[in-house]
């Protein structure tokens, strides 16, 4: 192993590898109320990781039923109005209880403080409030599951939800709004943590990667979000009081909904993307023993995705009735906001070139979340230019392009973490085998699922039908195949993640070899505050020699 | 340090009868018939209005005015993020009936 390190090796930091310590935060209170008051980071992650991982359950079996229905054309399984529920019902669980907080909320909790040398974040008790509102806002979520449902679409577009829908669109609506708030406050922790409580020598171009993407995250749930919770709360209004704001016939305009929903709901991909870059930066630079190529460009792309991310709403919004000079403006928009992201994967795939790659199971993750996220992106392409969006628009293309970014490359990037922290997280190493199958498995069924629905779409198949033309179903009996197999695979770490928290063998402060404060100043798992004395921070990230060895 | 600065019950008041005055502004612009001089004369008078309560209640209230400039520039991040809502919005909505050379924006006048 290399005799260069991050910290500066002295009697407190002696070098690796720590063994695990006696007392670590898992295991120095047995409570419940220890963990439900907690204000320690690392359990609020373990917190989140518990409540995000159930809700990804339930979504995934509303999937799995509407899947089931699509398998023949005609609607024989779901009425009508069911199947509208059920992907309704997908959408709300996947993107507000799932996507956006899974990787910031479980991975950035737990990672951001130790790898920034702190001892907490900056606001500990608001952090812990930040799960409660969480898991108010999933209560609501609950509640409107057992009512009845929801039948608008994640959309809420108007007049269907403020006008037509007879379904839980008050509660949905309360929902979002609730579970907002706890998306700016875990936003408005990090970037206080980051700028306020960085180790002495950790300047910000020597700030890991995933800090400076879940800063650029951090940025837009601090001034997106509010604008989602405005929205709903003026739909609330005029469902409830008739007050016109989107409803044409008491004088409002329903395009205006959209304008404020995806000036939103456009950024919030980037919520959920930005932190799975993060990751990526950090698996691609340990597995290939290479320091991060153009790490600047990097970093700033991140921050230039943020910025450029609210540029570019309207591009949902081609065959909405926006005018066309609009169109063209945002398709011109859409077209800047690639170049940062194409930046990430031009440098990712450099920093492989001449590096000493290791296929251990995150890498097989990041580089899998490399070409799906590439195809996602490409697709996005298509769908930003004004005139092949107008026939694609609302077909099977567009879903395929958004799974093919937000599971292709979002929840690929979330397994990614999750398989490279989970030593640290734990203190116990899984299984490999298994894990490197799982990888290949989720990548096989992902794409088995999803790339007959870019066929579907692009031949004109329209989202959000229970029935459909017959000539479809080769498509849908494909992906409906596929989906088992991507439900096997996402079953998989379950178990052998599950196993080893009993019977793994102990990993080792730093089982990859990897450079990082987390790595190379803290054991696994981590003492309840992290650091018996706050680093200091001599090196730049990624200062891989080629030498580290992985003790898995 | 800016973060403690520790702001007197004399200056919230002093701010708080700025606050009441200025109520009292956006009642009489819309309400007494003089000052009814065409509608965007008085959209113009009550947004001004509005503006110089907002700034009020953020550099005062909210003790931006005395913090640091990191919180400054977060502040007015909001403000430039609002502006991004409002510009590409409205830019939807002037230019929606251009290209048909006949028709009037009705959100135009």
């Amino acid at each position: 192993m290399s005799t260069e390190h991050l910290v500066e090796p002295s009697a407190d930091f002696p070098v690796r590898d720590y063994g695990p310590p006696r007392v670590h935060y898992l295991n120095w209170r047995h409570t419940i109320a220890s963990w439900l008051l907690s204000r320690d980071h690392k359990r609020i992650g373990i917190m989140y990781l518990v409540s995000i991982s159930i809700f990804f359950v339930v979504g995934s079996l509303f999937a799995a039923i509407f899947r089931l229905e699509l398998l023949t054309p005609e609607g024989d399984f779901l009425q009508a109005d069911t199947y509208n529920k059920f992907f309704t019902l997908h959408g709300v669980v996947m993107i507000f209880f799932f996507l956006i907080p899974s990787i910031p909320a479980v991975l950035g909790n737990f990672l951001i403080p130790l790898m920034i040398g702190a001892k907490d974040v900056a606001f500990p008790k608001l952090n812990l409030a930040s799960w409660y509102i969480f898991m108010v806002g999933g209560t609501i979520g609950v509640a409107i599951i057992l009512l009845g449902g929801l039948d608008t679409g994640w959309t809420f577009y108007t007049p269907l939800s403020s006008s037509y829908a007879n379904t839980h669109v008050f509660l949905a609506a309360m929902l979002v709004f609730i579970t907002g708030f706890s998306s700016i406050l875990t936003g408005l922790n990090f970037l206080v943590t980051i700028h306020k409580m960085r180790a002495p020598g950790l300047t910000w171009f020597r700030l890991p990667l995933f800090i400076w993407a879940h800063y650029a995250t951090s940025v837009i749930q601090v001034l997106g979000t509010p604008v989602l919770a405005i929205t709903v709360f003026l739909v609330g209004i005029e469902r409830i009081w008739g007050v016109g704001i989107f409803d044409p016939a008491l004088g409002g305009d329903p395009i205006l909904f959209q304008h404020m929903f995806w000036f939103y709901s456009h950024p919030a991909v980037y919520i959920m993307i930005l932190p799975g870059m993060g990751v990526i930066s950090e698996v691609i630079a340990c597995f290939s023993r290479n320091r991060v190529f153009g790490y600047e460009f990097i970093a700033f792309s991140s921050v230039a995705i943020a910025i450029i991310g609210f540029l570019v709403w309207g591009h949902h919004m081609y065959v909405s009735g926006q005018s066309m000079y609009a169109n063209l403006v945002f398709s011109l928009l859409t077209m800047l906001v690639a170049v940062p992201s194409a930046i990430k994967i031009f440098n990712w795939t450099a920093t492989l070139y001449k590096g000493n790659v290791i296929w251990e199971t995150p890498m097989l993750y990041a580089v899998g979340f490399i070409g799906l996220f590439g195809i996602g992106g490409g697709t996005g392409l298509f769908l930003g230019t004004t005139g092949l969006d107008v026939p694609l628009h609302d077909t099977y293309f567009v879903v395929a392009h958004f799974h093919y970014v937000m599971v292709g490359g979002m929840v690929m990037a979330y397994l990614a973490g999750i398989h490279f922290w989970w030593p640290k997280i734990t203190g116990k190493m899984y299984a490999q085998t298994p894990a490197k199958i799982s990888a290949i498995v989720v990548f096989v069924g992902f794409n088995f699922t999803f790339f007959p629905q870019f066929l579907a779409g692009w031949n004109g198949m329209p989202r959000r039908y229970h029935s459909y033309n017959a000539d479809f179903q080769i498509w849908n009996v494909l992906s409906t195949a596929g989906a088992t197999v991507l439900g096997i695979g996402f079953l998989m770490p379950a178990f052998y993640l599950g196993w080893s928290l009993f019977f793994g063998k102990d990993a080792g402060s730093n089982p990859w070899g990897a450079r990082g404060l987390e790595w190379e100043a803290c054991t696994s798992p981590p003492i309840p505050h992290n650091f018996e004395e706050i680093p200091v921070v001599t090196q730049e990230a990624y200062a891989y020699t080629g030498e580290e060895t992985v003790s898995v | 340090m800016s973060e403690h600065h520790i702001v007197t019950p004399k200056t919230y008041l002093k701010n708080l009868a700025v606050l009441m005055v200025l109520m009292a502004l956006t009642i009489i612009a819309a309400k007494w018939p003089v000052l009814h001089i065409s509608q965007t004369v008085n959209l113009a008078m009550a947004l001004t209005i509005a503006v110089a309560k907002m700034m009020c209640i953020i550099l005062i209230f909210m003790h931006v005015k005395f913090s640091s400039r990191l919180v400054m520039v977060f502040a007015s991040a909001g403000f430039f993020w609002l502006i991004i809502l409002l510009t590409l919005t409205f830019c939807d909505y002037a230019s929606r009936f251009w290209h048909s050379p006949t028709a009037v924006s009705p959100y135009l006048g």
